[in-house]
């Protein structure tokens, strides 16, 4: 019974396929020329038709889509940014139009045509209207504990000196032959923060938004492989072996004014910096006040996955075969180790500089976590320190330059701003 | 010639002005940290003290570290432990026949075999 069954539902389906030629020819159209259409429309067409560079796109992808899976390189980033560089690179998918973002504003009125518009325009709509990177800062916020900042006020110098290596680089990519705003753009990357980085790009360079969140995000992974021999370099084994004094107490009051003071005198100062140090401190506020645990907690998780999944798909999607294989990205991976190194070496030689003058010395090691890159690396700072003398534990004072590096390299993206947005 | 086309002067402020800028927002800030917490323990500092006070005076059980230095100071000046008697003994206990729980009386005894 059930094999008639079968050879019913055969003879019926060759039925409808030998019909189809004459329903179709009652409508002026061969079969021919269908399937002709159809096999044209394919992806598969669409590479052999000289698109051939989308393929060592996709390739590029899964070497990313590897390096996240596998390798566990900022997977939680990684991971949607090479999916995102996938999906943008499939012939005829039609996902991501970058002729709507051209000369770096959104041409609004190419969207009501909704032929010509894909899932990843829309989404992407939020990277270059500078949402998501403010979305994300509230969550870094309430994820960060300003404690040991607060405790060693100093640690902000560290900070700072961490910074040097985004004007050092910005300068190396002039000479390299980049403008002003995509040299601001590429010497963000020494800042380390991934967020900072994006919504600087977004700005400035929105072209080049693919390879710096790429270069950023990939060297931010590699900070444990970076860092170690650019500070076992400028440090001696006796300054690595400094033990440093315990921490003060930090009172929850304190943690309470602290993003409340830091907002209104950085806004006020330096207004463009105004909505990364303001996203930052609302979601620090939200974490030390305990009156809104559950917002704190949504902020943590929820709205912090939520945006990171898109945040990291559009920035994939900018990474087309056009905008990404040409000499420039490799010019700014190559630059973006410079500018990580020449950030770690300005903490360190900070830190040694200010041993000169303060009596309790600080280690040096913990002026390489002035480069944000938050906590990688600190953990890197703590690591080192323990080689150097197994009973140090440097975690906790190398967190304080590591939360500044975050407000400094957010400063920094404000006076960029200023000067060239 | 690419060297040439760039505006040093301008590449030069902006590095100047960029790095000043940073240093001397977060040197203020170092100054607006420190003297928010020394503005802070001095208003409630007083408040503190009399806040702690009644818990001083009610807490009169010693920490466990102070506990263990006071036994520590007390076994160093004695220098012994409790004198124990070394002698065991054993407890007679006389339990008188009762038939309530004798168990000759027990229901089950006719089934087992």
């Amino acid at each position: 019974m059930k094999h008639i069954k079968k050879y019913l539902l055969g003879i019926a389906a060759m039925a409808a396929f030998m019909l189809t030629p004459f329903v179709a020819g009652a409508q002026e159209t061969s079969l021919g020329e269908s399937m002709v259409n159809f096999m044209n429309d394919t992806g598969f067409a669409k590479l052999a038709d000289g698109n051939w560079l989308c393929l060592v796109m996709i390739g590029i992808s899964c070497v990313l889509l590897y390096l996240a899976i596998v390798k566990k390189f900022e997977p939680l980033l990684l991971l949607p940014i090479a999916f995102g560089m996938l999906l943008t690179n499939l012939p005829g998918a039609g996902m991501y139009h970058p002729e709507l973002f051209e000369g770096g504003h959104v041409h609004w009125a190419d969207f009501a045509d909704t032929n010509n518009t894909g899932i990843l325009d829309y989404i992407y709509l939020g990277v270059k209207l500078g949402l998501y990177p403010c979305i994300i800062f509230i969550g870094v916020g309430a994820m960060t504990d300003f404690g040991p900042l607060l405790a060693n006020p100093k640690s902000f110098l560290l900070g700072a000196a961490a910074q040097i290596g985004i004007f050092a680089t910005l300068l190396i990519s002039l000479v390299i032959g980049f403008d002003f705003k995509e040299a601001a753009s590429i010497g963000i990357i020494g800042g380390a923060d991934g967020p900072t980085a994006i919504y600087l790009t977004s700005k400035l360079a929105p072209h080049l938004l693919g390879p710096i969140a790429v270069a950023a995000y990939s060297y931010m992974a590699l900070v444990p492989v970076i860092q170690p021999p650019i500070m076992k370099a400028l440090t001696t084994k006796k300054e690595r072996e400094i033990v440093m004094t315990q921490l003060r107490k930090v009172s929850k009051k304190e943690k309470i004014i602290f993003p409340i003071v830091v907002t209104a005198f950085v806004s006020l100062l330096l207004p463009s910096a105004a909505a990364l140090i303001g996203c930052l401190m609302m979601g620090n506020l939200m974490r030390e006040c305990g009156v809104v645990e559950r917002i704190s907690k949504t902020v943590q998780n929820e709205l912090m996955n939520i945006t990171t999944i898109f945040l990291g798909i559009s920035v994939g999607a900018t990474a087309t075969a056009d905008a990404f294989l040409n000499l420039k990205t490799l010019s700014i991976l190559v630059v973006g180790v410079v500018a990580f190194g020449l950030g770690s070496a300005g903490g360190v030689l900070l830190a040694k500089f200010m041993n000169l003058f303060l009596k309790n010395k600080i280690n040096p090691l913990i002026g390489s976590a002035g480069v944000s890159a938050v906590p990688m690396a600190a953990r890197v700072s703590q690591i080192v320190g323990q080689e150097a003398n197994p009973g140090n534990f440097l975690l906790m004072h190398a967190m304080g330059p590591n939360v500044a590096g975050v407000v400094g390299s957010a400063v920094v993206a404000g006076v960029l701003l200023s000067f060239l947005g | 010639m690419t060297m040439l086309a760039i505006d040093w002067g301008f590449a030069g402020l902006i590095t100047a002005v960029g790095i000043g800028v940073t240093f001397v927002l977060l040197i203020v800030l170092i100054w607006v940290i420190n003297l928010q917490s020394e503005l802070i323990s001095k208003t409630f500092s007083s408040r503190k003290k009399e806040a702690t006070k009644p818990a001083v005076t009610t807490d009169m059980h010693p920490t466990p570290h102070e506990q263990a230095a006071i036994a520590m100071a007390m076994h160093l000046y004695f220098d012994a432990h409790d004198e124990e008697p070394h002698i065991i003994t054993i407890q007679e206990v006389e339990r008188r026949y009762s038939p309530w729980s004798s168990k000759i009386y027990n229901v089950r005894n006719g089934v087992i075999k």
